[in-house]
C-alpha cells in the first residue's frame, strides 16, 4: 500500500513540474492582429524583348529606316545609330526627325547619309521619361550594309494628256538643279514624238497593230526650267506624258549620266513581260530604271520584284484609247554589274513596250 | 466515579438512544417523509468573472488596395515626396474593437517575386508607410527602439512599430498610408521587376505591459505582442 501511494505521489509532482514548466510560458498577453491585403507593383516593360532590326532604303534623297515598333505601357522612344565603313557611330533619326510609329511600324528618315557611302544602322527602345535613367533594350543587331545610291526616285510628275501637236508638262516642285529629269510619253499613236530641244532621247519604241502604242523617254539634267513643250506626234487617240524626277542623294554635287546602253524593246502579247537582263553599268552606284507601256489600261504591276521597287503604274485616256505606264527601279553598286530583271504584269495580254534605263 | 457511572450512562443512553434512533429510523421509513427538520441556509451573491477582450477588425473606410502595374521612373502616388503624384495612394484602414485598453503596433513586409523593385537604397522604389503623423517607414528606412535609422530588406519583416505610447480603447481607429515612389534614376536592371508590401496589425493588452523606453514610430521589441 505504501509503495502504491510513493509512485502516485511522484506521478503528481512530475504533472507539477509538468503544468509549472507550462506556466512559465504564461506571459502571454490577450492580443488580436490583422492583416491587410498586399500591395503590388510591377515595373513596366518593353515589348518585343529584343530590338527588331532595321531595315533602310532610300527614300528621295534620304535614307528611310523602318524597324518593328516596340510597345510599353508608357510612351517608347527610339535611339539610332548610324555606323559608318570605319566603325564610327553617329546618332540620327533625332528631332524635329525623331521616329513615328504608324500600324505596328516605326520609321525615321536619315537626312544626312551620305551617297556613296556604305552604312549599317541600329536601334535601342527606351522608355521615353525626361530626366530618367532609359529603360531600354539591348541595342538591335546591325542590319545589312546599306549603300546610299546617287540618285533617288524623287516624283512621278503629273500626266499631261493631249490629241493635238504640242504638250506642254511640267516638272514636279521638288526637282532641283542638277537632278535627272525623264521626259516619258506614251501614245496611242505608233510615231517618234520630237525631241524636245535641250533634251535627249534614249527610247522610242512603238508597236502596231491591235496593241498599237509608242513609249517614249527623253532625258536631261535639270537646269532649272519648270516645263518642257514637245510635240507627241499623236492624233485622236491621244498621249500621256509627264516628267519624272530622280534626284541626287545627300552630298552628292555629281552631274548625273547614262551609266549604260539601255536595252529597250518590245515583247509579244502577254499578262507577264520579264524583260531581257541588263543593262551593264559603267559606274558604281547606278540607278536602273525599268520602263513599261501598253496600249490598253493594263495596271502594270510587279509579279516578281526581284531588287525593283515599283514607283509608278498608272492608265490613262488622253484620247479615244487608253494607254498605261509602269515604272520601276533598282540599285547596281558595282561597275560592270548589272542585276536581275523584274517581272512584269498587266490584267490584258497585250504586246509590251519596254526600256531598261541606268543613270549614275 | 463520574468518569464510571457517566460511562454507565453512556452506555445506557448509547443503547436507549441507539434504540430510539432505529426506532425513529424505522418509524420514518413506514410512515414516509412527512417529518421535515427545521433548517436555513444563506447564499452569498454571485462572484463573477469575465475576462476583457483586445480584438481587432475593420476600419470605417474601405482599405484601398494598390495594384500597379508598369510602374516606371517618375512614377509616385499622391502623397510621395517627390515625382509624378499622378497615382492613387494604397490604404489600410483598422479599427481597435477590444474592450481592454491596448498596446497597437504593425509590422510591415516588403517582398518580391524574382527581382525586387524595392533595393533599399534611393535608386528602387520608396515606400512612405504612415499612420497619421506617425512614420512607419520612410522611403526606405525605419527607427529602431532607440531612434537608430535603418534600411529596409526585402523579404524581411520590419517588426512592431508602435503606433502611439498612449494605450488604444474600443473604437480607436488607425488609417495606414501607403504612398510610393520610382526615382527618375531607377536603373534599367529594375524593367520588369516587382515589389509588394503587407501590413500586419497588431494589438495587446495594456495592462501589466508597462511601455518602457517604445515610443510611437519607432520598433519596440521590449513589450510581448502575443
Amino acid at each position: 500500500m505504501r509503495s502504491r501511494l510513493a509512485i502516485s505521489m511522484i506521478g503528481i509532482s512530475a504533472l507539477a513540474i509538468q503544468l509549472g514548466s507550462g506556466s512559465s510560458s504564461t506571459s502571454a498577453r490577450f492580443s488580436s492582429s490583422a492583416t491587410s491585403a498586399a500591395s503590388e507593383f510591377t515595373g513596366a516593360t518593353l515589348s518585343a524583348t529584343v530590338a527588331p532590326v532595321i531595315i533602310p532604303s532610300l527614300e528621295g534623297r534620304s535614307v528611310r529606316l523602318r524597324w518593328g515598333a516596340v510597345s510599353s505601357a508608357r510612351p517608347v522612344a527610339y535611339e539610332v545609330r548610324r555606323i559608318d565603313g570605319l566603325g564610327n557611330a553617329a546618332p540620327v533619326c533625332v528631332a524635329p526627325s525623331a521616329p513615328t510609329v504608324n500600324a505596328g511600324s516605326a520609321s525615321c528618315l536619315d537626312g544626312t547619309a551620305m551617297a556613296d557611302s556604305t552604312y549599317t544602322f541600329t536601334q535601342r527602345p527606351y522608355i521615353d521619361i525626361p530626366g530618367s535613367t532609359p529603360w531600354s533594350l539591348a541595342p538591335s543587331v546591325a542590319g545589312t550594309s546599306f549603300l546610299v545610291p546617287r540618285l533617288g526616285f524623287l516624283d512621278s510628275g503629273a500626266a499631261v494628256g493631249s490629241t493635238g501637236a504640242r504638250i506642254d508638262v511640267p516638272y514636279p516642285t521638288v526637282a532641283r538643279t542638277g537632278d535627272v529629269l525623264l521626259l516619258v510619253s506614251v501614245s496611242g499613236r505608233n510615231r517618234p514624238p520630237t525631241t524636245p530641244a535641250g533634251w535627249t532621247t534614249l527610247v522610242s519604241r512603238g508597236i502596231g497593230g491591235s496593241s498599237t502604242v509608242h513609249l517614249y523617254v527623253a532625258w536631261k539634267v535639270n537646269d532649272g526650267g519648270a516645263s518642257v513643250t514637245f510635240d507627241p506626234q499623236t492624233n485622236g487617240l491621244g498621249a500621256s506624258a509627264r516628267v519624272i524626277v530622280y534626284g541626287r542623294t545627300n552630298g552628292n554635287t555629281a552631274t548625273p549620266v547614262v551609266s549604260a546602253s539601255g536595252v529597250i524593246g518590245t515583247s509579244a502579247a502577254s499578262t507577264t513581260l520579264t524583260p531581257p537582263t541588263g543593262p551593264t553599268v559603267t559606274g558604281s552606284n547606278s540607278t536602273v530604271i525599268s520602263l513599261v507601256a501598253t496600249g490598253g489600261a493594263t495596271s502594270p504591276s510587279l509579279s516578281a520584284p526581284q531588287q525593283f521597287g515599283l514607283r509608278l503604274s498608272t492608265n490613262s485616256t488622253p484620247g479615244s484609247g487608253s494607254v498605261s505606264l509602269g515604272i520601276a527601279d533598282a540599285n547596281v553598286a558595282a561597275t560592270g554589274g548589272t542585276t536581275a530583271p523584274p517581272t512584269w504584269s498587266q490584267t490584258s495580254a497585250l504586246q509590251w513596250a519596254y526600256a531598261t534605263l541606268a543613270f549614275r | 466515579m463520574n468518569r464510571s457511572s457517566n460511562g454507565k450512562l453512556r452506555m445506557l443512553g448509547v443503547n436507549v438512544g441507539g434504540g430510539l434512533l432505529a426506532l425513529t429510523a424505522v418509524g420514518t421509513m413506514a410512515i414516509g417523509s412527512t417529518l421535515a427538520l427545521f433548517s436555513a441556509s444563506e447564499t452569498s451573491a454571485v462572484n463573477s468573472f469575465e475576462s476583457g477582450t483586445v480584438t481587432v477588425g475593420p476600419g470605417d473606410t474601405a482599405s484601398v488596395v494598390c495594384k500597379v502595374q508598369g510602374i516606371a521612373p517618375g512614377d509616385s502616388s499622391s502623397m510621395a515626396t517627390l515625382g509624378s503624384k499622378s497615382m492613387n495612394s494604397c490604404d489600410y484602414s483598422v479599427k481597435y474593437t477590444g474592450t481592454s485598453a491596448a498596446w497597437l503596433s504593425v509590422d510591415v513586409l516588403i517582398a518580391s517575386t524574382g527581382t525586387s523593385l524595392f533595393t533599399g537604397d534611393a535608386k528602387g522604389l520608396q515606400y512612405f508607410v504612415n499612420d497619421g503623423a506617425t512614420k512607419i517607414i520612410d522611403g526606405t528606412t525605419f527607427e529602431t527602439i532607440d531612434g537608430s535609422v535603418t534600411a529596409a530588406t526585402s523579404g524581411v519583416t520590419v517588426e512592431h512599430i508602435m503606433l502611439s505610447s498612449s494605450p488604444a480603447a474600443n473604437g480607436d481607429t488607425v488609417d495606414f498610408t501607403i504612398d510610393y515612389l520610382l526615382p527618375l534614376l531607377a536603373p534599367n536592371s529594375l524593367q520588369g521587376a516587382n515589389s509588394s508590401i503587407t501590413l500586419t496589425f497588431h494589438a495587446v493588452q495594456s495592462a501589466n505591459q508597462p511601455l518602457g523606453d517604445c515610443q510611437a514610430g519607432r520598433q519596440c521589441n521590449t513589450i510581448t505582442w502575443g
